[in-house]
């Protein structure tokens, strides 16, 4: 902790603000993403977890405050530019392209952050084979990401995602929908990613969560409640209340 | 199959047939037959836009009609041996045919940075609407034959010194160009750049997450379909040595997508099977009833029932 605590933080969002229709979704929401580290971001139904992923990524502007990657404003960028500056994002729902091979996935991420996606008279060629490699996806390389079954097409986006070599991955509840079996495989798997990529994890799974996270945030009702290590997080009253308690 | 094959076979058939006309000296089976080679060359063109990209473009009859009109115009003007823009025009294919090439292109980029903006129902209603008032705006240009359209006094363009009157060598040439456009394609299709056009059909919020500018993807398609769809344009104008506002209509641009449908969306073989089923009915059909739009209609249910690829689909080709 000491060590992580003299890093520059990778992501900085500074008092985030987003309201829609006139209500606060997200409220002074101010958070830091370090190198190498989980930071998990938790919070009840409807706390605006994904509002606040949607602010990180430039899918959703905000109403105020602002975001800085590597040092860098991020403000009035879309989410293609902020990919290109190394902050990418996985998705609730598995987000692939059916029609398209295993391989090919890898090939156009490593493509689009090398900005090599306009070239149009040499073939495609196959990218990142270690990272196709690390994931156990050698054998479905040439299959269609379609046909393959839920948890592989998790595998898929994680490593298509992965490939593109980005500095921080914005992570929205990879273990939703996922079968038991398959959910030890990818904690796993997070933990290794955890070393090349800072992540910012927001998950439900409670377990997961305190198994992984280096730090956790709390968010209800649109603001930041409590912030910090698992252990103290879990013994926050605050948060307690809040949160933990009803979750079961 | 899949990959150059089912182009090479629609490519060969062609070149078969053309072997046919000329031994059977039937001279009207030239002018089908280079018919079937323009539009398929035009729905190629729109099929990269709508099979691949996923965009319904209502409006290629736009690019169409203005590759048919750079021909036209600047006929009328070498006719009257007056400068247009300042330039002397010529009847030179090697400097008409670019000229349209580059016309469709510039109206592309117009046309698209607006559409493009837009998607589903809007993208097409909006695509729609441009080629409607390029359709007016000839319909209204007295000075290039209003709505009786603009004759080539002159015949067709002229090619390295020799006319292209000559049936037989007009054709050769459409038909090298549509090979040519064919070759483009295929390497495009499995370059990085086709592969993401395709991924943007699929799932073009997730392509922009990746780090692509999908607007800027869409659009640079969007300009090179428009681009070959005038050149096209610029062959029929020579095929008929005739202009109209006909060729920007909405028929045009609806004939155009039920080609690529017939063929095989997203396929590159599929729009030169398309045209040359489309053409071939309308051509017999004609000859036994006015109503021959009715049977390209139940050929074209039949089809999408039976194959998701089109005639390409019964071959048992897949979409590249």
């Amino acid at each position: 902790m000491a060590d992580a605590l003299l890093q520059a933080p990778l992501l900085e969002a500074d008092r985030l603000a987003k309201a829609f229709g006139g209500v606060f979704a997200v409220r002074d929401v101010s958070l830091e993403l370090l190198p190498g580290e989980i930071h998990a971001l938790i919070g009840p139904n409807g706390a605006g977890k994904s509002t606040v992923i949607g602010l990180l990524h430039g899918t959703i502007r905000a109403d105020a405050g602002g975001v800085r990657f590597k040092g860098t404003s991020l403000d009035g960028q879309g989410p293609a530019a902020r990919a290109q500056a190394g902050l990418a994002r996985s998705y609730q729902r598995t987000a692939i392209f059916d029609g398209l091979t295993v391989a090919e996935h890898l090939g156009l991420a490593v493509r689009a952050a090398e900005r090599r996606t306009f070239g149009c008279w040499r073939r495609a060629g196959i990218e990142a084979p270690e990272v196709l490699q690390d994931f156990g996806l050698e054998a479905l390389a040439d299959r269609r990401a379609g046909d393959l079954a839920h948890g592989q097409q998790r595998l898929v986006e994680l490593a298509m995602v992965v490939a593109a070599k980005p500095a921080a991955i914005l992570m929205d509840e990879p273990f939703a929908g996922l079968a038991p079996d398959d959910r030890p495989a990818l904690a796993d798997r997070l933990a290794v990613l955890k070393r090349r990529h800072a992540l910012l994890l927001v998950e439900h799974d409670m377990d997961v969560v305190f198994r992984l996270a280096d730090r956790i945030s709390v968010l209800v009702a649109g603001s930041v409640i409590a912030s910090g290590p698992p252990e103290l997080v879990r013994a926050d009253p605050a948060v307690q209340r809040a949160y933990l308690k009803d979750d079961g | 199959m899949r990959g150059a094959w089912p182009s090479a076979l629609a490519l060969g058939g062609l070149a078969l047939a053309a072997v046919y006309v000329d031994y059977s000296g039937q001279r009207y089976l030239w002018t089908i037959l280079t018919l079937i080679a323009v539009y398929a060359l035009a729905a190629s063109a729109l099929n990269l836009v709508l099979g691949m990209g996923g965009l319904v473009s209502f409006g290629h009859a736009a690019f169409f009609g203005a590759g048919a009109y750079v021909v036209g115009i600047l006929s009328l003007h070498a006719f009257e041996n007056q400068p247009l823009f300042g330039i002397l025009a010529a009847n030179e294919a090697l400097f008409v045919w670019p000229a349209a090439l580059v016309a469709g292109g510039v109206l592309g980029l117009l046309i698209g940075l607006v559409c493009l903006r837009t998607s589903g129902a809007y993208f097409i209603m909006i695509t729609l609407a441009f080629a409607q008032m390029l359709f007016f705006g000839f319909v209204s240009a007295e000075r290039y034959g209003g709505e009786d359209g603009l004759s080539l006094w002159w015949g067709r363009n002229v090619l390295f010194g020799e006319s292209l009157d000559d049936r037989r060598r007009f054709f050769i040439a459409v038909w090298l160009l549509l090979s040519g456009w064919t070759v483009v394609k295929l390497r495009l299709v499995a370059a990085p750049l086709g592969r993401a056009i395709l991924a943007s059909r699929m799932n073009p919020e997730r392509l922009e997450a990746l780090g692509v500018d999908v607007y800027r993807l869409r659009l640079l398609t969007f300009v090179l379909s428009a681009a070959v769809a005038a050149l096209a344009g610029a062959l029929l104008a020579n095929l008929t040595s005739f202009v109209s506002p006909a060729n920007l209509a909405w028929p045009v641009s609806g004939k155009l997508i039920v080609i690529c449908v017939l063929g095989g969306l997203g396929t590159v073989a599929g729009p030169i099977f398309g045209a040359a089923v489309f053409i071939l009915l309308e051509e017999t059909l004609v000859g036994y009833t006015e109503h021959w739009q009715l049977f390209v209609g139940l050929a074209l249910l039949a089809i999408v029932l039976f194959s998701r690829q089109g005639v390409s689909g019964l071959f048992g080709f897949r979409r590249d």
